[in-house]
């Protein structure tokens, strides 16, 4: 855990998105702060996938910037991000249907397993040394999924709740700094959503930074520190979890009506 | 156990190979040599098709590169009198640079527009050769393309390539079939095979794992537009002859059948597929005509009813083997 | 380029746009409602004009009859084609591109085994010429113009006044929505082969006494059909008839004042740029 709070890991200044005549981000600032676990929250079509989407350079921002670690990083593509440090999961499951559960994660460490081209075709005596290595660490993070059981199973196979841990594992396989959950407790039993939230606090605790978009606002106060609120494409709150529950603005805005101005 | 298979499957191709070297001792007819020479020549370019479909992505370029190969293989012997063993790895070089700019547009793009828009630059190139007679030759194409030069090895007969010597066109097609097949073969083993499918069963996550996909994508892709060079040259020295009209988008598909048929899924299955059509058309040649027609059905009966072609169906038998057993006990 | 030459360049122009128009609005139709790459589109054309070639030159019937005659066997044919192979693969582009390349091979020979390949003739059925700016244009072209045009007009009229039209653009705009309103999904798609396969044979019929007749027409004119198609906005029919207007006059200026290749080397040049740069097409709205 750090305790260094000079310099958000993550800034957002102004961003804005647009797809055509639709506004989904409407200059939306807040910081991330390391080692924080921040909740962002808002009712349906807020932007929040889109935010993710901006920040990991899914898609281009029409406007504003994102900064990581005090570096510009709006703009730049997602395998370039993945490098710096920033991983993601997704709302919706995507994974390598046909491959197992252990391909998968030996493909997350790709950018981590020195593999020599050459190497790797003739199968020389050094490749399979490093692809051991490379399993053994893969075999780590499914452990501490609690994926073990499963390495050989496709993805296609697996429980929508394993699916969801595998997500979770891909994405820690890039040994990310900041990691950003896209609604990891959706459609899941209020066992499993436990699981994740003991995962999550064990992740954080392990250094990394942690921003979670979620619907389920009971399971995710229980473990962040901080919670954004996003509301058709604008951010209308910001706070503790607390302060957010009582926040007249956000209850408005889960109970429709108009856009609070 | 596992061991035990592998070997077994190693003896078994070993023992194949071995009948393909032999086999001119007891196959003279010329005409079957041609058969056979050709279709050694198509197993390179379907084989290489095949790697590049492993990404994810078919690519209708593939044979006018095929073309290119020949092309550049013919004129650097023709116009720059290199000879044949150099012109033939020069002229996949070149190929290999042409279908850079080539691909590099089409990346962008996914899917059936990927498929358009190769087909679009690979034509654009191919109508080159029609278009400029100097120095591509126009739609006449260039003719008397020289044979590869004798090879002179010590304590050896020279071997002589020419119209009446088929037996050194069939061992140099064998040998660079048997070459390109194996790299290929161990390119898919390799972390740029592992990547690719990667690549294949989701963009997206392939992305977020770090994997530059637009990389890896155009170096397979360049890969196979070599290896079709390869299948280009020898047709273009073997056959003497090459026309524009003979990389048009028909042969193309006929690759394609070749490739579906024998089922993408596995490294076998172009080898499978070849082999099969390259011996259908024999059989059916008392009624050549209906050749298309017959390629088309038995398309048509692969995607309907064995869409992962015929080298998917032991894999299917030993399936329904192990669910009729299931059912018993 | 005198004054001559652009006048004929120009109705040559028109005439090939609306020679696209009616083939490309088939595809679009068909991509639009099916979700499929019809790549025997070009076959449905080749058999319109052999059609118009069997009825008028064999058994002497009238130009029209045999026109609307040809444009019914093919719609029926392009139907059954849809109920046994293409039903299957809707949603899928390559597997249905491939079957289709299956297709054309099947309908190409089989037609080559009836007739042979030699070039066919189908004498001017609009004899004379009119001159237009000191050209000459022979009327059999100028003729294009008008029944293409109605052909297209009668069906924008059929596709934005009666019920299955109506039906068509639902399932064009939203295959789940409409439905869900109790829209039959088959009966569409047979339709949209059926009306496909009609105007593709109707271009047929109508090139027939201008160009000639073999049974290698078909994929050539499909190539071309694509790009008009890619061009306009895969989905756009309006965008389609602009695109095969801008197809036609491309072809025929570069043509005549370049070189055919050439043109042919612009025309593919167009579709991957178009697919790069703007995959939409120019009207199209698809994400």
């Amino acid at each position: 855990m750090t305790a260094s709070h000079s310099q958000p890991i993550l800034q957002i200044e102004k961003l804005t998105k647009r797809f055509g005549g639709l506004i989904a981000l409407s200059e939306v600032s807040f910081d991330v702060r390391e080692g924080e676990i921040l909740g962002v929250i808002g009712p349906n079509g807020a932007g929040k996938t889109t935010l993710f989407d901006v920040i990991t350079g899914r898609y281009r921002a029409t406007g504003g910037k994102v900064f990581y670690r005090g570096e510009d990083i709006t703009g730049l593509k997602p395998h370039e991000l993945v490098q710096k440090g920033i991983s993601r999961s997704f709302q919706l499951e995507v994974l390598f249907g046909n491959l197992s559960v252990l391909q998968h994660l030996m493909l997350s460490r790709h950018l981590h397993t020195e593999v020599g081209f050459l190497d790797s075709f003739f199968h020389t005596p050094g490749h399979r040394e490093r692809e051991k290595s490379t399993e053994a660490k893969a075999m780590e993070l499914l452990t501490f999924v609690g994926l073990e059981d499963q390495k050989d199973k496709t993805a296609n196979s697996l429980s929508h709740g394993y699916q969801r841990s595998l997500g979770i594992a891909v994405a820690l396989g890039t040994e990310p700094r900041l990691l950003l959950l896209d609604e990891p407790l959706s459609a899941l039993s209020p066992e499993r959503v436990d699981v994740i939230l003991d995962l999550i606090r064990t992740i954080r605790d392990q250094g990394v930074t942690v921003v979670v978009i979620e619907h389920n606002m009971g399971a995710l106060f229980r473990i962040c520190d901080r919670v954004v609120v996003l509301s058709v494409g604008e951010k209308i709150a910001e706070g503790l979890p607390e302060d957010i529950k009582e926040n007249e603005k956000v209850i408005k805005a889960y109970l429709g009506g108009a856009v609070v101005a | 156990m596992k061991h035990k298979n592998l070997w077994r499957k190693r003896a078994g191709v070993l023992a194949v190979i071995l009948a393909a070297f032999f086999l001119p001792v007891f196959v003279k007819s010329p005409y079957w040599l041609h058969v056979l020479i050709t279709m050694w020549t198509y197993i390179i370019v379907t084989a290489s098709l095949r790697f590049t479909i492993t990404m994810g992505e078919w690519s209708f370029a593939h044979v006018p590169l095929m073309g290119m190969g020949a092309y550049a293989s013919a004129l650097l012997m023709m116009k720059l009198g290199i000879s044949f063993w150099m012109a033939l790895p020069l002229g996949v070089l070149v190929t290999a640079a042409i279908s850079i700019f080539i691909y590099w547009p089409c990346l962008p793009t996914t899917g059936t527009f990927f498929f358009f828009t190769s087909f679009a630059f690979g034509e654009v190139m191919r109508l080159c050769w029609a278009r400029f007679k100097n120095p591509f030759g126009g739609t006449g194409g260039l003719v008397l393309i020289p044979a590869p030069n004798p090879i002179h090895l010590p304590g050896f007969p020279i071997i002589e390539f020419g119209p009446l010597y088929k037996i050194p066109y069939y061992y140099l097609g064998l040998v660079l079939m048997l070459f390109s097949l194996l790299m290929l073969y161990l390119l898919e083993g390799s972390r740029l095979g592992r990547v690719a499918e990667a690549i294949k069963e989701s963009n997206l996550l392939s992305q977020f794992v770090g994997i530059r996909v637009w990389r890896y994508k155009m170096v397979i892709l360049v890969i196979g537009a070599a290896f079709a060079a390869i299948g280009g040259s020898i047709y273009a020295h073997y056959t003497t002859l090459v026309l524009p009209v003979d990389f048009y988008w028909g042969l193309g598909v006929y690759i394609v059948i070749y490739a579906v048929v024998g089922g993408t899924k596995r490294f076998s299955g172009p080898i499978v597929g070849v082999i099969l059509f390259v011996l259908l058309r024999e059989l059916l040649r008392p009624i050549v005509m209906y050749v298309p027609l017959v390629y088309g059905l038995i398309l048509a009966a692969t995607l309907t009813f064995l869409p992962d072609g015929v080298t998917s169906l032991p894999e299917k038998i030993s399936k329904w083997i192990e669910r009729k057993r299931m059912a018993k006990a | 380029m005198t004054l001559v030459q652009f006048v004929q360049m120009f109705v040559n122009g028109t005439m090939l746009g609306f020679q696209l128009s009616l083939f490309a609005t088939g595809l679009t139709l068909v991509y639009g409602i099916m979700r499929i790459i019809n790549f025997a589109h070009g076959e449905l054309y080749m058999l319109g004009a052999f059609g118009v070639w069997i009825f008028i030159e064999l058994l002497g019937m009238n130009y029209l009859l045999s026109l609307i005659l040809s444009m019914i066997l093919v719609a029926i044919l392009a139907v059954l084609l849809e109920r046994i192979f293409f039903k299957p693969m809707r949603g899928h582009h390559i597997p249905s591109f491939i079957m289709s390349t299956g297709l054309i091979f099947v309908l190409q020979v089989s037609i080559l085994s009836f007739f042979g390949p030699k070039d066919k003739d189908v004498y001017t059925v609009f004899p004379g010429v009119v001159k237009v700016g000191g050209a000459s244009l022979s009327v059999e072209r100028l003729m294009i113009i008008p029944i293409s045009f109605v052909i297209i007009v009668g069906f924008y009229i059929f596709l934005l006044r009666s019920r299955s039209g109506r039906a068509m653009r639902a399932v064009m705009q939203d295959p789940d929505a409409a439905a869900l309103q109790g829209v039959s999904i088959d009966k569409v798609c047979s339709l949209a082969m059926g009306i496909g396969g009609a105007m593709a044979a109707a271009a047929g019929g109508l090139l027939a006494p201008i160009f000639v007749v073999n049974p290698y027409l078909g994929p050539p004119l499909t190539w071309e059909g694509f790009i008009v198609v890619c061009l306009g906005g895969r989905t756009s029919l309006p965008g389609t008839l602009l695109a095969a207007f801008i197809m036609g006059y491309v072809k025929s200026f570069v043509s005549t004042l370049v070189d055919p290749i050439v043109a042919l080397m612009c025309a593919a040049a167009l579709l991957g740029i178009i697919l790069i740069l703007r995959p939409q097409g120019l009207l199209g709205h698809e994400a």
